[in-house]
């Protein structure tokens, strides 16, 4: 099971309980959107503290954020905006990134975003960031395949470069979801079914990956439960057909 | 060091800030490759997801003032609000932490000054339903053994999401009204004082007598019984008895120390 960090930073109430309760029965995934890991403001401590005491409380087998920012000058966006992929971006990520599985005790998974634009003086492509940002870091990566391919589309790169580039060992969870064609420009939208496009560079990343628990995000216009159990079993699907093929054990969480 | 500011970051994330909730592009325009699409239009998308993102959220803690406007003013306020009142956390929830201030301002001396009552209640609402638990519950008979000497001494202990609003305009009927979703009233005559905390079954709202909202007030700030019962009229001061059935009948006592 796997909940947005933020959703549970309350002191008490309903919500907590009933992660407690779900927690009794299913290994849970804490998946935070907020730490703002690329930002240039100070690490939030408080924010940071609200994550350690959920972790401490929940014991996930996983935690992870996403490789993007959130705030300038204390001043916050709530969105998941692109970094310059350039040295100085990556130290200052990785920084944070080391900053804050010290604070919590454990690694965590940093995830790709999805990105509308790029910045200009870019020292290396978005995949090399990832890769290096978590061998810096020494934390692992959780593989949006959705976002590599809502990016390609944008900015014009082959998303097989992407996943090719991506060490195998550093990953540790993958994400599928549904994205909305503007005409002119994809937006992760999360509010519709896995595109074939995304499904078949799943079974590529499944057949460089190997077993990597994945989840589909559908968190907007939410269709009914059977129609989401359809996706689930779609993802199960590609994941035997990539084990028969390769002879991989693909498992799908 | 881990966590410090980085200067030349921080300086181009706080002109993409400035165009996604100012339009101001003076800065970061030259920093963004256009590569087929504006960079305006990248922006763009920016701006509507972070516009959208801070509205459904605004909207959810504050579900009466957005019946109370209708999507499209609500819509027009939220917008106008983030740019005044940015969000100040990651954590999405203490983005309307600021609303009622800001819509007092604006409403106040208009025949809408109830809308600034509406906020303040609903983001009580929001405190009470993420404070921290206490399964407890007071012991009567315990209280009732208490030599009447000793009385005056006792304290209690409120449960965590106990808040106390006192509401210039009348504002209950109306947040009644949503739960059961049933037509708007208009405001009441005010004042009134409301008593807001979480039951097991979510939060709840009272309308309390003037008194018992002021010894409340003074039990929440430390005081004991006896120091409780000062603060009343004196008229009122014969009635602790049914002053306590009434409070501890809400659930905002847990425990008598």
């Amino acid at each position: 099971m796997e909940v947005h960090s933020e959703n549970f930073f309350a002191d008490g109430g309903a919500k907590l309980a009933v992660l407690d309760a779900v927690r009794q029965d299913y290994g849970l995934s804490l998946h935070g959107v907020g730490l703002s890991l690329g930002g240039a403001d100070p690490l939030d401590r408080e924010h940071l503290a609200c994550l350690k005491r959920l972790v401490q409380r929940a014991e996930p087998a996983l935690v992870s954020e996403h490789v993007a920012w959130g705030s300038a000058g204390g001043v916050f966006l709530n969105d998941l905006l692109p970094l310059p992929c350039t040295m100085a971006a990556l130290r200052h990520t990785a920084a944070r990134v080391a900053a804050v599985q010290d604070c919590l005790g454990r690694p965590i998974l940093v995830e790709n975003v999805s990105s509308y634009l790029q910045f200009e003086g870019a020292e290396m492509t978005e995949w090399e960031f990832l890769a290096g940002l978590a061998r810096e870091a020494g934390c692992g990566i959780l593989l949006d395949v959705n976002n590599i391919h809502v990016s390609a589309v944008n900015h014009g790169f082959d998303a097989l470069d992407y996943l090719r580039g991506i060490p195998a060992a550093l990953v540790g969870e993958i994400h599928l979801a549904g994205y909305t064609d503007a005409g002119d420009i994809l937006i992760d939208t999360h509010s519709a079914p896995v595109s074939a496009p995304v499904w078949a560079l799943y079974r590529e990343a499944l057949a460089l990956l190997g077993t990597v628990p994945t989840l589909i995000e559908w968190d907007a216009e939410l269709p009914a439960l059977d129609r989401l159990l359809a996706e689930a079993a779609s993802a199960d699907a590609h994941a035997d057909a990539v084990r028969r093929e390769r002879g991989t054990h693909a498992r799908v969480a | 060091m881990p966590g410090l500011p980085d200067p030349a970051l921080g300086e181009l994330h706080g002109q993409f800030v400035r165009a996604i909730l100012h339009r101001d592009l003076a800065g970061v325009a030259g920093r963004i490759r256009v590569g087929g699409l504006s960079v305006e239009r990248r922006l763009a998308i920016y701006r509507t997801n972070a516009r959208e993102n801070f509205a459904v959220a605004l909207a959810a803690a504050y579900p009466l003032l957005h019946r109370c406007l209708g999507p499209e003013e609500f819509r027009e306020l939220a917008w106008t609000y983030q740019r005044a009142c940015p969000s100040p956390s990651g954590n999405l929830f203490h983005l309307g932490e600021r609303l009622a201030g800001f819509l007092a301002a604006h409403v106040s001396g208009t025949g809408r000054a109830y809308l600034a009552d509406v906020a303040r209640l609903e983001w009580a609402i929001q405190e009470s339903l993420v404070a921290g638990d206490d399964p407890g519950v007071p012991d009567l008979p315990a209280l009732a053994a208490v030599p009447g000497a000793a009385l005056p001494g006792v304290r209690c202990r409120l449960h965590p999401s106990v808040r106390l609003l006192p509401a210039a305009h009348g504002v209950f009927a109306l947040w009644q009204a949503l739960q059961s979703g049933d037509a708007l009233p208009g405001p009441a005559p005010g004042p009134e004082h409301l008593l807001i905390l979480r039951r097991a079954d979510g939060v709840v709202v009272h309308r309390l007598p003037a008194a018992d909202f002021a010894w409340l007030g003074c039990v929440r700030q430390g005081g004991t019984l006896g120091e409780a019962l000062a603060g009343l009229p004196v008229e009122q001061q014969a009635g602790l008895g049914d002053l306590l059935v009434r409070v501890v009948g809400t659930g905002a006592i847990t425990a008598f120390n």
